[in-house]
């Protein structure tokens, strides 16, 4: 088994190789073309695609788009009436006491001509009460012709209830416009509330619009090399999954990133720590708790709400190529004409490479300020100290500014993984292959025929699932929360009683309902063999200098000191 | 602040925002589960605001009056670990009769800690009117069950009492009990969360850092107001014309003096025989929004603030009601008093201000009975538009200043009424026009799907609209119809009950938010 592990970031993939030689890491540019970058690194270690036995790929490029709120070519067809529901949003504001009132609406997904009405009802139950307009189509698709859009998303009132709907309109377009990708609301998110479901299935849009291809010219381009074995996709949820499925639900590659930095800096956080991985273009914050990443529930990314399992995370605009000032003694992000942050870090000796750049001590001193605030309102909000809990901060930035975002955090150590830029990649070789299937219920739990449900989901699987999550909301329209099983239960009896012991151990209180079930997911994780981890015993280093790895450079400022702990990560420590 | 006193006060936001997301997760009614019509803060045992959830500011700034009234009517030195009080009293600190407060004392190493506290618009408490927000009441005894600070529930439980009394007085007891439970259990959340925070500090260390975060609220407040100048400035707003009941006008007059922020409403009219008188604490919540807009997002938002904040209120007026006024429809009162704190404070510090916003939302109730007999009946807030400037335009149909209700999706309205929302919209042009125009308000048309579906208004902003700013335009009044099945066209004043009959539409318009310098 010769497995490779590549997250591409912004400007550079990270590659980690495990096979029976143990784990070898290695560092490519990856500038626009991500697959000429996965294959040059290759050459460069030496292995011919044809020696891989399984490629697994993760990335914040997608993520990275969306935080820059980059548009694709995308429309939306919801139902009349409801054409504002995108920028209506739900209403109330993002900061609470600004004087000048801003909404949180992802507005760039889909602008306002973009988006196309069409008659037709489906009731709460599921009924029909009002009939399809189809031949409203026709001209919407040739307003989509015209405009060069290039998936479209279709978000019509209780499709999770009734879909034949959507169903129609999908098979309808996908006659006038067989060219364009079409999304449907009621297979990306099957729950109530026009908005949340409208913005993942625009998510989901965005992405095939903007994503899809690069995603599939890596397994074009690996097999045209010669690869043969498997590949998986890292997933929000820090797991992989198999090409086919991951790429059916661009969703959940979206956060594959962080989620794969996340397990990678597992060893160092010693089961609990606060995660801040700084890359070229942005930073993200997770939490581990009980030695696994901290998940979501309901998921948000980039403030955008996302009703997926993800990892618990927060992403910040501010990486290695963003330009920063300061005004009036406050950092400005994006500041036209003003350095980046990986020019200042030049001129102040962390980081290779020539500028012109003064050297300012104070601005990179305020740049790991603003991500010491980041984290500590990202840690507190969880009601945990990230001085009592501590710090892990991996990236290829992170590395350069670990000290000081741990000492503007008040903390004098910082944990980091022996090689900090690599973080993704070698969380990502470690990660669970997750095989999974799932049936959306919408309906009482009482009465459900378990045995038959549960059955075709072992049938579906494949293989006996380890694991069951249950979507149960005490009524149809209240907020569901997920219950997680570890064998099959047998009666809705054993459902209810689980999902109320649950309810009262989370909320101590009564489920205010019944029992009402969305969506029943069965889970397989295989995890992987993994290569030891790398012990080497090494010197510490004394500050100021910068310690080279072999993926990320690690500056150790005066007064700091950097050791290795005996179970293979690196400490920073102020004398 | 040290930077140890920052990550407390952060935790402890943090522990307030998730009793405000638990009560949004369990809690039953829509207005509160998807409007999120419902606020939460903790206190310290000395009855002073801790910290707060980013919640509607109208209802966060009630809360420390509820503090102290219940804390006056029970002593923390009484209370037992379990306990809960509660009372709507507006009164008494409180704000209308559907608005109750549950307060839990917050225990650790056998003394109380803490108080955590919550306030939650409840659907139906009793009165003239299902919802009681009776659009046509002249007295409070007409909008429902005026609960005085009471002892609830023990053990973490509502009592039996309890549980009787609300069964008695509401027309959705199961609904209110259900909301009940939402806040009980936000109180515990925030109890698990102020213990694990006490048993990592110590309680003597928490006490005493929970001291020093007050006097780092009052140092920050004292510095800012240090670079206002010391002088005084005016802001006035009111209510539409209200034909029969004699004006409702807000006149205020705000000081900086001393390191302190006076807020005088001397001149304001006297209360009317409306349901549109607000109580103390609207005033407190306008002020103390505005106070916290000046503030920046830095500030540690605590009760150390409010150490430097004086009101003078005139007796049984507008601002300040006394017994027996009716106020359940006091939202556009207190928007109106919020409208005129920052024409003043604008004056004071004109940095940054945009046009004025739209100043009101419309409450909307539904109630009936189902097919079955069993009764239904949800709220909804709908908002209107921002003002414009001064960098860019308004935004359109969102909640400001002192108020931040969600909308109720249609998925969710339908779910629970015989409604079809057919239309859910921006109301293009109602905006104000400008260099940066303001936000256009929201329309919403609802089609009645059953008979004898009796609907609940309140409303403003149907005749008086704000000017705009530099030159600015004003938006568009809002408006709201009655389209019977029949096609004719019944018009409604800004505060209407009206029955609904199927094929029946009601429309509803929001004002727009004023524009912000000349249009080019």
């Amino acid at each position: 088994m010769t497995r490779l592990a590549v997250d591409f970031g912004a400007r550079f993939a990270d590659l980690c190789l495990t096979g029976s030689e143990g784990r070898r890491l290695a560092k490519q540019p990856v500038r626009d073309d991500p697959v000429a970058a996965l294959l040059s690194g290759l050459d460069a270690m030496g292995i011919p695609p044809a020696a891989l036995t399984e490629v697994r790929i993760a990335t914040t490029r997608p993520l990275n788009r969306l935080l820059a709120q980059e548009r694709g070519p995308v429309a939306l067809i919801c139902t009349k009436g409801f054409g504002d529901v995108l920028e209506l949003a739900r209403q109330d504001r993002v900061d609470l006491y600004a004087p000048v009132a801003r909404s949180a609406a992802p507005l760039f997904l889909a602008p306002r001509e973009m988006i196309h009405e069409i008659g037709g009802r489906i009731g709460p139950d599921g009924a029909e009460t009002a009939p399809l307009d189809l031949a409203a189509l026709d001209g919407i698709a040739a307003d989509l012709r015209s405009a060069g859009v290039q998936a479209v998303a279709v978000a019509l009132l209780f499709a999770h209830a009734n879909p034949a709907h959507e169903q129609a309109v999908a098979a309808r377009l996908g006659e006038l416009l067989p060219e364009v990708e079409i999304i449907l609301s009621h297979r990306v998110d099957p729950a109530p509330r026009e908005y949340e479901r409208t913005v993942g299935t625009l998510i989901e849009a965005w992405l095939r619009s903007t994503a899809q291809a690069e995603l599939a010219a890596l397994d074009t381009g690996l097999r045209d090399a010669g690869f043969t074995g498997t590949l998986f996709f890292g997933d929000g949820r820090g797991v992989v999954r198999e090409q086919n499925d991951a790429l059916g639900d661009l969703v959940s590659v979206l956060a594959s990133g962080p989620a794969a930095a996340a397990r990678g800096a597992l060893a160092p956080s010693e089961g609990d720590a606060v995660v801040l991985d700084v890359g070229s273009r942005s930073a993200d914050l997770m939490l581990l708790q009980d030695g696994a990443p901290v998940m979501a529930d309901p998921g948000q990314i980039a403030g955008i709400p996302l009703r997926r399992d993800l990892v618990d995370m927060a992403s910040i605009a501010l990486g290695g190529t963003c330009r920063v000032t300061l005004l009036d003694g406050r950092l400005v992000l994006d500041a036209p004409d003003a350095p980046s942050l990986d020019d200042l870090l030049i001129a102040g000796g962390r980081l290779p490479g020539q500028t012109t750049t003064p050297a300012s001590p104070a601005l990179l001193s305020a740049v790991a300020a603003r991500l010491a605030e980041e984290a500590i309102r990202f840690a507190t909000r969880r009601n945990v100290d990230p001085v009592q809990t501590g710090l892990v901060v991996c990236g290829g930035t992170g590395g350069l500014l670990a000290a000081d975002i741990a000492q503007a955090t008040g903390l004098s150590r910082v944990r980091l993984p022996r090689h900090p830029a690599a973080a993704g990649a070698t969380g990502l070789a470690c990660a669970p292959d997750r095989l999974e299937a799932g049936r959306s219920v919408n309906g009482p739990v009482d009465g459900l025929d378990v045995a038959a449900l549960f059955g075709d989901l072992a049938t579906a699987l494949g293989v006996t699932p380890d694991l069951y999550r249950l979507s149960i909301a005490p009524r149809p329209e209240m907020h569901p929360m997920t219950l997680v099983l570890g064998q099959p239960p047998k009666t809705a009896r054993d459902i209810l009683t689980a999902w109320r012991d649950a309810y009262a151990a989370r909320y101590e209180i009564e489920p205010p309902g019944p029992g009402f079930i969305g969506r029943v997911t069965a889970i397989r994780d295989q995890s992987p063999e993994t290569a030891t981890a790398d012990t080497t015993d090494s010197a510490p280093v004394d500050g100021p200098a910068l310690v080279q790895t072999d993926a990320g450079g690690i500056w150790v400022p005066e007064g700091w000191r950097l050791t290795a702990s005996a179970t293979g990560y690196l400490l920073e420590d102020r004398a | 602040m040290t930077p140890q006193q920052r990550n407390l006060q952060l935790r402890l936001d943090g522990l307030a925002q998730t009793m405000q997301e638990t009560l949004m997760r369990t809690s039953v009614s829509p207005v509160v589960r998807e409007g999120a019509d419902c606020a939460s803060a903790l206190f310290t045992t000395g009855g002073e605001l801790l910290a707060m959830s980013n919640a509607i500011p109208l209802l966060l700034g009630a809360l420390p009056g509820i503090v102290t009234a219940v804390t006056a009517a029970f002593p923390v030195d009484t209370m037992a670990e379990g306990d809960l009080f509660m009372t709507n009293d507006p009164f008494g600190g409180g704000t209308h009769l559907p608005d109750i407060a549950l307060l839990m004392p917050v225990f650790h190493e056998g003394r109380v800690i803490a108080l955590a506290t919550s306030l939650l618009h409840h659907q139906d408490i009793g009165g003239m009117r299902a919802g009681s927000v009776p659009p046509d009441a002249t007295e409070i005894y007409q909008e429902g069950l005026r609960l005085p600070p009471m002892h609830a529930g023990t053990n973490g439980r509502l009592t039996a009492a309890t549980t009787a009394l609300i069964r008695a007085a509401s027309r959705v007891p199961d609904v209110v009990l259900g909301d009940l439970d939402a806040q009980a259990a936000a109180g515990r959340q925030a109890a698990r969360g102020l213990q694990r925070i006490a048993g990592e500090m110590g309680t003597a260390g928490f006490l005493e850092a929970v001291a020093g975060l007050l006097d780092a609220g009052e140092a920050t407040v004292v510095t800012r107001l240090a670079t206002l100048p010391a002088t005084q400035a005016t802001g006035e707003d009111g209510l539409d014309p209200n034909p029969g009941h004699g004006p409702a006008e807000v006149r205020l007059s705000l000081t900086v003096a001393d390191g302190r922020l006076h807020a005088d409403f001397a001149g304001s009219s006297p209360q009317v025989k409306a349901p549109i008188n607000c109580v103390a604490s609207g005033p407190l919540s306008a002020v103390f929004y505005a106070l916290l807009t000046l503030l920046g997002p830095d500030a540690p938002r605590n009760g150390g603030i409010l150490r430097r904040l004086d009101l003078t209120l005139p007796q049984a007026s507008v601002v300040n009601a006394a017994p027996p006024a009716a106020v359940n429809a006091r939202t556009n009162m207190v928007r109106s008093i919020t409208s005129a704190v920052l024409q003043a404070l604008g004056k004071l510090a004109p940095d940054g201000l945009p046009a004025a916003n739209c100043g009101m939302a419309y409450v909307i109730a539904f109630s009936g009975r189902n097919g079955d007999g069993t009764p239904f009946l949800a709220t909804e807030i709908v908002a209107g538009g921002a003002g414009g400037g001064p960098d860019r335009p308004g935004a359109p149909g969102i909640s400001t200043d002192v108020g931040n209700a969600r909308n109720t999706p249609a998925e969710a309205l339908e779910a629970v009424l015989p409604i079809r929302l057919a239309r859910a919209e921006r109301r293009l042009g109602s905006g104000g026009a400008g260099r940066f125009p303001g936000g256009d308000g929201i329309r919403r048309v609802y089609e009645a799907l059953a008979d004898g579906i009796s609907v609940s208004i309140r409303g403003e902003r149907f005749a008086r609209v704000p000017e705009g700013a530099q030159g600015g335009g004003a938006p568009k009044p809002a408006a709201a119809r009655v389209i019977r099945a029949d096609d004719s066209v019944e018009e409604l004043p800004a505060r209407s009950a009206v029955l609904l009959n199927t094929g029946d539409r009601l429309e509803v318009e929001s004002a727009g938010g004023a524009g912000y310098g000349a249009a080019g």
